[in-house]
């Protein structure tokens, strides 16, 4: 789970890097009810508030964000301080657009809300290259060959812990799942992270790791079709 | 910082080759090693301006390569990265002169590799 809280910070710090936005000030309200986001949807989040946020002229210097929801949908308010949401028609049709996301969209002379059906888990990519590049500073494209190279060399890792021999020691088979996690945080994959960390614990644990396992070679296989789609 | 050169070690492939892609990009020199032994041993043959270890390697863990490190080479820079924040204390008291907590950010590359490279 993610806390929207580090969204909003997240949000908050890119919005302050923008030099056309330097003036604008954004409070970010979040329904309490609403703390945490599943894995996958801070992505959304980020990427539904960043684009209209961009669209803003100069003039609006105020922006409040409002969000509420449930484990269905999420609803996103902007409420601006000195003009009309109804005076902006361009922002409200490329808001419509906003990453493909087909929120419901109604305004009013206080602002725009946007109330986003939250897709299943499984609609989410499985690794967020982009995240990835933009986070440690390298090409997309670099990103895209890491986790290439990532696929074949994590291949022995999971040889190690689906071994049922005692061909591999819970010193080794701890060593794969703990590697494991860490290239799940590198590629910010967080499926793979917590599917791998959730291992990692009971083997250190000495406890079955069956269910554990199963999860982290879905986790694997959705990774590895993803991929394929789009090494293609 | 060009021509200066670093030791990273890290089992984890995709930390090392974004370690190694940093370093191309500020023209620093990057010798990777998978293995805490390994590296202990190509620190005892070659020079680095910098060693860079990960905390939990085959081999011998960083703390352990460091420890030898600092009694054939007192002054040589050593930086830890640990995915587990609540070793940062005692990773510090191990006498590696940083320690960052996975997963690094652009800003936290750019800051290991001026603050002991510049």
């Amino acid at each position: 789970m993610i806390l929207l809280s580090e969204v909003a910070d997240k949000i908050r710090n890119e919005i302050r890097t923008w030099p056309s936005h330097r003036n604008l000030k954004v409070r970010i309200l979040i329904d309490p009810s609403l703390n945490d986001a599943r894995e996958g949807d801070d992505w959304i989040l980020s990427e539904v508030l960043m684009m209209p946020v961009g669209l803003l002229p100069g003039t609006v210097t105020g922006l409040d964000i409002e969000l509420s929801g449930n484990d269905n949908e999420i609803c996103i308010f902007f409420r601006f301080d000195t003009i009309s949401a109804l005076s902006l028609p361009s922002w409200n049709n490329l808001a419509k657009k906003a990453a493909g996301w087909k929120p419901q969209i109604r305004s009013d002379e206080n602002g725009i809300m946007l109330t986003i059906a939250l897709p299943a888990s499984d609609a989410y990519p499985p690794v967020n290259l982009n995240a990835m590049a933009l986070e440690t500073g390298i090409q997309t494209d670099e990103a895209r060959s890491i986790l290439k190279g990532f696929i074949i060399n994590a291949r022995s890792h999971l040889e190690i812990l689906r071994d049922r021999t005692e061909n591999y020691g819970n010193e080794e088979r701890f060593r794969a799942a703990h590697t494991l996690k860490g290239a799940g945080k590198t590629l910010r994959a967080p499926e793979l992270a917590s599917a791998a960390m959730a291992l990692e614990r009971n083997i250190r644990e000495n406890i079955g790791t069956a269910g554990e396992l199963r999860k982290l070679e879905s986790v694997w296989n959705r990774i590895e079709r993803w991929f394929e789609g789009e090494d293609t | 910082m060009t021509g200066k050169s670093i030791l990273y070690a890290e089992d984890e492939f995709t930390n090392r080759k974004i370690m190694e892609i940093q370093c191309r990009k500020f023209g620093v020199k990057c010798t990777l090693e998978e293995d805490g032994r390994q590296a202990l041993e190509r620190c005892c043959r070659d020079y680095f301006d910098l060693v860079v270890l990960d905390q939990y390697m085959p081999g011998l863990n960083g703390d352990e390569v460091a420890r030898e490190l600092k009694k054939i080479h007192p002054d040589l820079p050593l930086v830890a990265i640990t995915s587990d924040d609540s070793c940062v204390p005692r990773l510090k008291a191990t006498g590696f002169d940083s320690v960052y907590v996975k997963p690094l950010r652009a800003d936290d590359y750019k800051e290991l590799l001026e603050t002991y490279l510049a």
